[in-house]
Order: structure tokens, then sequence, then C-alpha cells
């Protein structure tokens, strides 16, 4: 397709939830229609097919396409529910040394005839999975939680972009895994503290959800459950994404019921 | 035995307030100056203006620097061009 997107989600450090903004993301633009391409640069230490719920369906990888003995249409793996969502899975044997930068540069090229949207899920780290993971790529989406660690290896990682001719306009920014409760006692930077240290643009805020462990649990991506209530942050960031400018701070309303009312809810099992 | 105070007059950094103040430290050091180095072999004078040419003018279009704060480096071993080019961030 002419006007296929490739977005690449990385971070620097590992756990702050790229493969859940990957999936979720990606399942939400699948859901406006579009056809959506997954595919698992984490070489060794896969999880997307998991968070899917594809685990059992991938026959073949990355790895196949990549030496060749398979088409990439032909390696990749529709969703059980959303038929538009496809995922190209990543291998557990494999290492990250046997792909390069013009694999993946050909690989994407090839999909991207097929796909509207493609988005790759960058390992953790500064390695050969980086690099190889962000050559194909026109805008890259970096997550960080609101902590100072992941917050310095975003910006190490925004740097090492900077340097591979990302311009600020294909760099943006979302913030996973945040409680509102804590930056409003002052105890938790906030999302336009961590948008102006780093400069660049917020795409998202993710508030801290317990139910992101459920959905993994269950294999499906938290956005096919129209009354979960966070859905409606990966919504609007799909809606960004399409040129909808949504206020930011419509990712986070709703989101911070704790106190009694909270408790209450919690207690009884509410989502 | 030291006496405890379990009041202080004096106003304490909130745990946001510090948190704000260590992340623009970390950041900021990197943001200050980048700098970046490539070497090249057998270039002319003219080549060798026009990449630095080149260097100051993508600076300024795509990382929204001004041209006075993209500083290039050039030193000559024999035949091995190195430039330097140190761009700093506001």
């Amino acid at each position: 397709m002419d006007d296929s997107k490739v977005f690449v989600v990385t971070s620097g450090k590992g756990g702050v939830g790229k493969t859940t903004v990957t999936a979720n993301v990606g399942a939400c633009l699948a859901l406006l229609g579009y056809n959506v391409c997954l595919i698992d640069a984490d070489i060794g230490l896969k999880n997307l097919d998991l968070v899917l719920g594809l685990e059992n369906r991938v026959v073949y990888t990355i790895i196949d396409v990549v030496r060749g003995n398979k088409d990439p249409l032909e390696a990749v793996v529709k969703h059980k529910l959303l038929k538009n969502l496809n995922l190209l899975a990543s291998s557990q044997i494999a290492n990250k040394d046997m792909v390069s930068e013009q694999d993946m540069i050909n690989l994407v090229n090839e999909l991207s005839k097929h796909y509207h949207y493609i988005i790759i899920d960058c390992p953790a780290g500064i390695e050969r999975g980086f690099k190889n993971s962000i050559a194909p790529a026109q805008q890259a989406i970096i997550v960080t939680t609101p902590e100072l660690t992941a917050i310095s290896d975003a910006d190490r990682v925004i740097g090492m972009l900077e340097n591979q001719g990302f311009s600020e306009q294909r760099v943006s920014l979302i913030v996973n895994r945040l409680k509102p409760r804590m930056v409003q006692r002052d105890k938790m930077v906030s999302p336009d503290e961590i948008k102006n240290a780093l400069a660049v643009e917020l795409l998202g805020v993710v508030p801290d959800s317990e139910e992101i462990i459920v959905s993994t649990n269950e294999g499906n991506p938290l956005v096919l459950d129209e009354k979960n209530r966070l859905s409606v942050p990966f919504k609007n960031i799909a809606q960004r994404i399409l040129g909808n400018p949504i206020p930011i701070s419509e990712d986070i309303s709703g989101s911070s019921e704790d106190g009694f009312l909270g408790f209450i809810k919690k207690l009884l099992g509410r989502r | 035995m030291i006496p405890v105070a379990w009041w202080s007059p004096a106003k304490k950094d909130s745990n946001r307030d510090i948190a704000v103040k260590r992340m623009n430290d970390l950041v900021t050091n990197r943001r200050e100056a980048c700098a970046t180095a490539i070497k090249f072999e057998n270039k002319s004078e003219e080549e060798i203006e026009s990449i630095v040419t080149y260097i100051k003018d993508y600076a300024c279009r795509n990382l929204s620097v001004n041209e006075k704060d993209v500083k290039v480096h050039i030193s000559k071993d024999g035949n091995i061009v190195t430039i330097i080019a140190s761009i700093a961030y506001k």
C-alpha cells in the first residue's frame, strides 16, 4: 500500500510496557478497520504472541522469512477475534545476529504492500536488535514509565534516534503506568514534566492498572473489552496516530478511582 | 544521646520536586551537547566544505537548532580527515 505507515515501539529499558502498547495500539487500529501487522523484533525473548494469545498458532517466524524459507505473508498469523490484526512472530531459539538491518528493511518493504500499519515491537537495549528495529521505521514511539531509570533510558534512545536521522516530528512519547493519585500527592513526576524534559511530543498517557495482567493472562488485548476503562487511552492514541487531536487529559479522566469509592469497586470486582 | 526533632521549620522538597530536579539533571547532560565524529580518506577541500555545509543545514532543518549552535571541527592526519560535529541543544 502506498500510504503504509511503519512505527517502531521502543524504550531502551525493559519491562516498561512496549509489548502491551504494541498489541493494544495495533488492536485499536484494527478495530477501526485498518489492516495491521505487528512484528515481534525481540528475537530470542519473544512475548508479543503471548499477549495476543497466538502462541499456539505460530508456525513460521521472522527467521524463516529472513532465511528465505517463507514469504512474509505465509508467516504472519491472524488474530482469533480481529481478522485484520496480524502478527509476524519472533523465534525463541534464534538470536539477534541472525537478522540484519537490511533484512528488516526488505521484510517491511514487502509487508507494507499489504498493510496500512506496521508496528515493530523493539527489544530492550540499544544494541543489534534496537538498530534492526528502527532501520525500517518511519516513526518511533518511545514508551517510558514515570521512573527516573526509564526516563533516563528513554532519553538515551531519543539521542540515538536523532543520530540515526529521526527528526523531532518522527519521535513521540507514551507515558505508561502513570499513577494519577501519586502525581496529585507530589510523589510522581507528571507526564508534562517528562515531556518537557525529553522534548518530544506526547502521544498518550496510560494509567497503571492490574487489568493489563488480567488481559495478558487471557491472551486478549484489553481494548477488545469495550467496557474496560483502560481501553480509552489506547483508543485515544490510535486516534492521534490517525491525526485526530484528542486532548491528553482524556487519557486519564476517570482512571483515578482511589479512595473509598475505588476501594468498594475493587472489592466488588467491578471494572 | 542525640535529640531527634519531630518537627523542622525548614520546608522539605516534595518527593516529586526531587524527582523532577534529578530527571532534568539526567537529561540535560545529554541535551546540552551531542558530538559525533566521522572519518574520510582522500577528500578535496571542496568536498570537505560541502560536507560541513550539509551537516549544518541538516542540524538546523531537522534538530531545531540555530546554525551558531552547530560547531564543526576538522582535523587532518595525512590523507585522513576527521570531522567532529558538536550540536548544542537548548
